[in-house]
């Protein structure tokens, strides 16, 4: 069983690795977690067929970049969990959520992703990779974060997180002070989507509404 | 020409400068105007401010420049505004701010200030709008924030002149704000590096230069003239900082910012929970008078110009009409009334911000902009264009051979057809006396009579009397009108109404300022096309002004020819443009290479318009 753990944390390193440079060095590996245990790890993954080793590279299969996948969807949707609906702060949240990724099931994790609004980022803004709930997303329990765009009008919520593409619209609604935290209220949502905060009146877009994502206050 | 300008100015220079810096819309250009003496076009709609204005005024101190700066949220340049005004904050050594903060928006206006002390500049905080600071129930501790941040912090009124001696007074002992902000490990290892490359010619602290270029704001890239090869150092550090972080760098240096400002608010900024009651007489006459009043006013009128559109004025004007237009005039009294009392009667928000609310409502907002079109078709196009037209030019200008006959000064007594007549006025026409004046010297068929005074062509009597008489009262006043949109804060609500529409030519709601503007006078609406993020959006509405937007002179022409015929034939005039004005934009749209913009706009509050400032702002739009 601590090999199956090595295992999935291997994969974890290894999805990370490629995620941000493309390509995965042996050395890399070695260097996170020891010469000995890397090599026998590798080994056994190779035995499995998870992954090819071409000289000092290290690509993952067709099996191991599916089960890699499971394994950091589980880790991020954890840290948007412990994050953002139990606020644990910055550095906390981290151990917790990578202890959290190696014992809960797909079925759990397809209803924290659902109570979640199927995000699509952590809260380091790195990619969460979909799962089947996020691409037939039926809602079938009420997720607690939603898009600003999804919400009636009156209701008052809260900024968990931005995460539109666009660096300037980012900019710019940082800039007037609509960051994470902040407390809204929908003033109304047609003909444009309006949100109150403070004393400030806002008009925006749909498409920078959808972006933005809340969690409602019951007053 | 233009060098002389510019020695008249350096020559008239003064002792030290002051820039004026804020939001958008929280009152730079009111308080220049008080400041100087000198009026520039002061609104209620964010971003009026679009070139940059100076002027002098004579102080305690010696002679003192003063500087309007466009709107700013922030310093880091994300419209053209905002590089303007980062601009002359980097670029003139001896300066001081003069920042101005809406005081309900405390914590916006502060993440300004964060930016310039860590530029390093010597500000004089003004609170301004503290009246309606304190119509809101919100109190804020000026002593305690003043005593945070180092800073003289004033309170002002700007629209009623209050606070302005204080205001001048404490431009002399300016400070720089004590605001200190750390934004952690990677980004100030970055920011470290940065201010070593940087060179030694900076006006400002190169702390304040490395988070602008942390935060790939490539603009000051350009205005800095960095070298290329250090430009190029600075990029590999930047993209190194950027790669330990999956947000953006910008937002993360922003996000400490608003966190430093709104820990600092804690205990300065309170908000009453009982607002204070406005006057129980005056808010009663609102919802059991005025609005049953207005709201029946409205669908009434809206029911009266359908029946005219598609019929004419004898239909308009039956039993039967009559009766729809009463049943119109009820549902909408039911339907407003019901969602007054509902909504409204019990909370304890202003008047105006009720009035706001309905003027972008998603249903009762359209039948209200129907009636204030046709209202200002009524101000300007039969006032105006009508009756004004007439009057100057038969009354007052007359003809050079015959008599006007006089006129009659007199007022109408309302809902009756009765007039009093005080007096006759005996004025043939200035036309007129100057004819008789020339006759002294030539007669009538003379060349140079002809040539001046002929009653055809001559360049007095068509010439300046049709320049004067016509176009006069017709941009006039729809310069009035537009100005009461602009300043009640009609304008930007009508911007959430269209945005849907607009988007489809690949514009915004906040295309809706040319838009309109362009009913008075095309040339000034494409000037005002810079407020558009992009260079695509300003290509396509300034198309669509010369194209489609009739101007107030050419809705005078057609609205003399159209009130003689049918309704029918006003409504497909109003269809064709409005659907030429649709294809184009939309072909347009598709055709040009760029992009659109999102639509992201401040609502300002509704207001009621200050009559000076309307009359003054028609006075220079006209001149």
């Amino acid at each position: 069983m601590a090999d199956e753990t090595q295992i999935e944390e291997m994969l974890e390193c290894l999805w990370m690795v490629e995620e941000d440079n493309g390509k995965v060095e042996r050395a890399v590996l070695e260097d996170k977690f020891g010469s000995e245990i890397a090599d026998n790890v590798l080994r056994k993954m190779v035995e499995k067929r998870l992954i090819n080793l071409h000289d000092s590279k290290v690509f993952l299969t067709e099996t191991g970049r599916n089960r890699a996948k499971l394994i950091i969807r589980r880790h991020r949707l954890a840290e948007r969990l412990l994050n953002d609906v139990l606020e644990i702060g910055d550095d906390a949240f981290e151990p917790s959520a990578c202890q959290f990724e190696h014992f809960v099931n797909e079925e759990i994790i397809a209803s924290i992703c659902t109570l979640l609004g199927h995000p699509t980022v952590c809260p380091h803004g790195k990619q969460i990779p979909p799962g089947d709930c996020c691409l037939s997303a039926k809602k079938v329990l009420k997720p607690v974060v939603n898009p600003l765009s999804e919400l009636r009008s009156g209701a008052r919520a809260k900024i968990v997180y931005v995460t539109t593409k666009s660096h300037a619209t980012l900019d710019r609604l940082s800039a007037i002070g609509v960051n994470p935290g902040l407390e809204l209220i929908v003033h109304q949502k047609r003909p444009s989507i309006v949100i109150q905060f403070g004393e400030t009146q806002l008009a925006l877009d749909k498409d920078i509404a959808k972006d933005i994502f809340v969690r409602t206050i019951q007053s | 020409m233009h060098e002389i300008v510019e020695k008249e100015l350096d020559s008239k220079r003064g002792d030290f400068r002051i820039a004026l810096v804020g939001n958008p819309n929280v009152g730079k250009s009111v308080l220049f105007g008080l400041l100087t003496g000198k009026y520039v076009t002061v609104s209620n709609y964010p971003g009026t401010t679009v070139e940059v204005s100076r002027g002098m005024y004579v102080g305690s101190s010696g002679t003192i420049e003063v500087v309007d700066t466009p709107g700013a949220n922030s310093l880091i340049s994300h419209s053209e505004d905002e590089r303007v005004t980062r601009d002359i904050l980097l670029k003139d050594t001896e300066k001081k701010i003069l920042q101005i903060i809406d005081s309900k928006n405390l914590r916006r206006g502060l993440l300004i200030t964060t930016q310039l002390a860590e530029m390093g500049l010597p500000v004089s905080i003004c609170l301004n709008m503290w009246d309606e600071t304190l119509d809101r129930g919100i109190s804020v501790n000026t002593d305690k924030l003043q005593k945070t941040l180092g800073v003289p912090i004033k309170k002002t009124i700007a629209t009623q002149n209050y606070g302005i001696g204080a205001l001048k007074s404490s431009i002399n002992s300016v400070k720089i704000p004590k605001i200190d902000i750390n934004y952690g490990g990677d980004i100030e290892e970055g920011i470290k590096k940065i201010e070593e490359l940087l060179p030694d010619d900076i006006a400002v602290k190169r702390r304040a230069i490395a988070t602008m270029l942390l935060s790939y704001d490539e603009a000051i890239e350009e205005t800095l003239k960095i070298d290329a090869q250090i430009l190029e150092r600075i990029h590999k550090i930047r993209d190194d900082a950027q790669n330990k972080f999956g947000h953006p760098l910008s937002y993360m240096i922003s996000k400490r910012r608003i966190d430093y400002v709104d820990d600092l608010l804690e205990g300065i900024v309170s908000t009453k929970k009982e607002k204070k009651k406005p006057g129980v007489v005056l808010r009663n006459i609102f919802f059991f008078v005025i609005m049953p009043l207005v709201s029946f006013f409205v669908g009434f009128k809206v029911v009266d110009l359908f029946l005219f559109a598609i019929a004419s004025y004898v239909v308009a004007g039956g039993q039967m009409a009559l009766i729809l237009k009463i049943t119109g005039g009820a549902i909408s009294v039911g339907f407003s009334s019901f969602y007054l009392f509902v909504r409204e009667y019990r909370t304890n928000r202003k008047i105006s911000s009720i009035l706001g609310s309905l003027t972008m409502h998603p249903s009762m907002a359209w039948p209200i902009l129907i009636v204030v079109l046709w209202g200002i078709y009524k101000i300007v196009g039969e006032f105006g264009a009508g009756d004004c037209v007439d009057f100057i030019e038969n009354k007052i200008f007359g003809s050079s051979l015959e008599r006007s006959g006089g006129f009659d000064f007199k007022v109408f007594i309302p809902f009756t057809r009765l007039e009093y007549v005080f007096t006759h006025v005996n004025f043939q026409g200035i036309n007129y006396y100057l004819g008789l004046l020339t006759q002294k010297f030539m007669s009538a068929d003379n060349i140079f009579f002809e040539l001046f005074l002929g009653k055809d062509a001559g360049l007095i009597q068509v010439g300046i009397t049709y320049s004067i008489a016509i176009i006069l009262p017709i941009v006039g006043f729809f310069f009035l009108s537009f100005g009461i949109m602009e300043d009640s804060g009609y304008l930007p609500r009508l911007a959430v109404m269209v945005n849907r529409i607009f988007k489809v030519i690949g514009l915004n709601g906040k295309a809706v300022l040319p838009m309109v503007m362009g009913l008075g006078c095309d040339t000034m609406a494409t000037l005002t096309t810079r407020i558009l993020d992009t260079k695509k959006e300003r290509i396509i509405s300034t198309l669509l002004l010369a194209l489609a937007v009739p101007c107030s002179a050419q809705i005078g022409v057609i609205a003399g020819i159209l009130g003689r015929v049918s309704g029918v034939y006003f409504s497909i005039y109003i269809f064709v443009i409005f659907f030429q004005m649709l294809l184009v934009g939309y072909l347009s749209s598709k055709i040009l290479r760029g992009t659109g913009s999102d639509f992201l706009m401040e609502i300002p509050p509704f207001r009621m318009p200050k009559i000076s400032n309307i009359l003054l702002k028609t006075y220079y739009r006209t001149k």
